[in-house]
C-alpha cells in the first residue's frame, strides 16, 4: 500500500463521517427511513481497497460520529455498530463471491439488507423483546432500505466510475502477490 | 456554430465558449446517470425486484395479521398477565400495586371500567380500538395489536 493510498483511505473515512453527520441532520419523512449515505463510501472503499480498509473506515466512522453526537455506547451506538460491521462483512463476502454477477448496485443492495436485518434482530435481542412489534415494522423498514440501498449503490457506481477515470487503482492480487490494475 | 452567432453579436459577454465536450453540467450528469444505469446487471435488477416484492408481500401480510388478529395484551408492572382476543366479549380483573383494575372487552373494543387510581384517567379514556391505555398508578398497560412500534423509532440509527 502506497502513502497515496493511505491518504485516500483517510479522505474516504472523512467523507463517510461527513455523510453520516449530514444524514443525521436531515429530518426523515418516515420515522424509520435512514438514507445510509455512508454506505456509499464503505462500498467504494470495499471495491477499491478491499474488506479490511472498508471495515476500518466503518469502525472509524461509527466511533467518531458517536463520540461527536454523544451516543457512544448507547443503544443507538450498538445498533449502528452492529449494522455497520455486519453489512460491511456481508458486502465483502458478496463482492468476493459474486463480483462477476452483481455490479456495485447489487452489492450495495445486499449490504443495505444486511444492515437492516442486523439492526432489527439486535433491537429484538437487546431492547424490545416483542416479536410482534418487530415483525410489524420489519417489512416497511426493509422496503425503505431496498430503495435507499439501490440509490446508494448507484451513487457508489458513479463514484467508482469517476474515480476510475481520474486515478489508476491498483489492487493486491491475493494469488500472485502482485499489484494489478482494476 | 450558426446557432451561437446571433446572441454573440448582440451580447458578447454572455456567450459561453462551447469548446468542452459536455455542454452543460446537467447534460453531463444525465449521461453519467445513463452510463451508471447501463452498468447495472440483469441480476441486480432481479435482486431488486425480488426484494421489493418480498417486502411488499410482507407489508400486506403484516397488515392482514394486524386486522384479523385483533388482540389486546394486559401488562401489570411490565409482566404480561392477559392476552385477550377482541372478538369475544369478556371482563377480566388484574391486581396491581394499588388495587384491582377491571377491564372490559366488548364488540372489538376494550376499556377500563374500574380502577383504584386517584385521577381515573384510564377510565375516562373510554373504549379504544387501537393504541393503548396506560394506568400509571396501578402500573396497568393495555395495548392493542402492534402499536408498540413507537419504541423502535427512538433507537434506530
Amino acid at each position: 500500500m502506497q502513502s497515496q493510498d493511505r491518504l485516500r483511505i483517510a479522505i474516504l473515512a472523512a467523507y463517510a463521517i461527513g455523510l453520516h453527520g449530514l444524514e443525521r441532520m436531515i429530518p426523515a419523512p418516515v420515522p424509520w427511513l435512514r438514507f445510509g449515505f455512508a454506505n456509499i463510501i464503505t462500498l467504494t472503499a470495499l471495491i477499491l481497497y478491499g474488506l479490511r480498509v472498508a471495515m476500518t473506515i466503518t469502525l472509524i466512522r461509527i466511533l467518531i460520529v458517536s463520540l461527536f453526537t454523544g451516543s457512544f455506547l448507547g443503544p443507538g451506538f450498538v445498533l449502528s455498530l452492529g449494522g455497520g460491521v455486519a453489512s460491511t462483512l456481508i458486502m465483502g463476502g458478496a463482492y468476493s463471491l459474486f463480483s462477476g454477477i452483481f455490479s456495485p448496485v447489487g452489492i450495495g443492495l445486499i449490504g443495505a439488507m444486511a444492515h437492516n436485518l442486523t439492526q432489527l434482530s439486535l433491537a429484538y435481542l437487546l431492547f424490545i423483546r416483542r416479536m410482534e412489534a418487530i415483525l410489524f415494522v420489519a417489512p416497511l423498514i426493509l422496503f425503505l432500505g431496498i430503495i435507499t440501498g439501490m440509490i446508494n449503490g448507484m451513487a457508489s457506481g458513479l463514484l467508482l466510475k469517476k474515480l476510475g477515470e481520474k486515478i489508476t487503482v491498483t489492487k493486491l492480487n491475493p494469488k500472485t502477490k502482485k499489484e494489478e490494475k482494476i | 456554430m450558426e446557432f451561437n452567432s446571433q446572441p454573440a453579436t448582440r451580447n458578447p459577454q454572455l456567450v459561453v465558449p462551447r469548446n468542452s465536450q459536455p455542454a452543460t453540467i446537467c447534460e453531463a450528469g444525465l449521461s453519467l446517470l445513463k452510463e451508471t444505469f447501463k452498468e447495472i446487471t440483469i441480476y441486480d435488477w432481479a435482486l431488486f425486484v425480488a426484494l421489493i416484492l418480498l417486502s411488499l408481500s410482507g407489508l400486506f401480510l403484516v397488515k392482514g395479521l394486524a386486522l384479523s388478529g385483533n388482540t389486546a395484551t394486559i401488562e401489570v408492572n411490565g409482566k404480561l398477565i392477559y392476552r385477550l382476543s377482541l372478538n369475544e366479549d369478556k371482563t377480566v380483573e388484574v391486581h396491581g400495586p394499588v388495587g384491582v383494575t377491571r377491564i372490559e372487552v366488548k364488540a372489538g373494543k376494550i376499556r377500563i371500567t374500574d380502577s383504584p387510581c386517584p385521577n381515573k384517567l384510564c377510565i375516562r379514556q373510554g373504549w379504544i380500538e387501537r393504541g393503548a391505555i396506560i394506568c400509571l398508578p396501578n402500573r396497568v398497560v393495555v395495548t392493542i395489536g402492534g402499536d408498540t412500534m413507537g419504541e423502535v423509532d427512538a433507537i434506530s440509527g
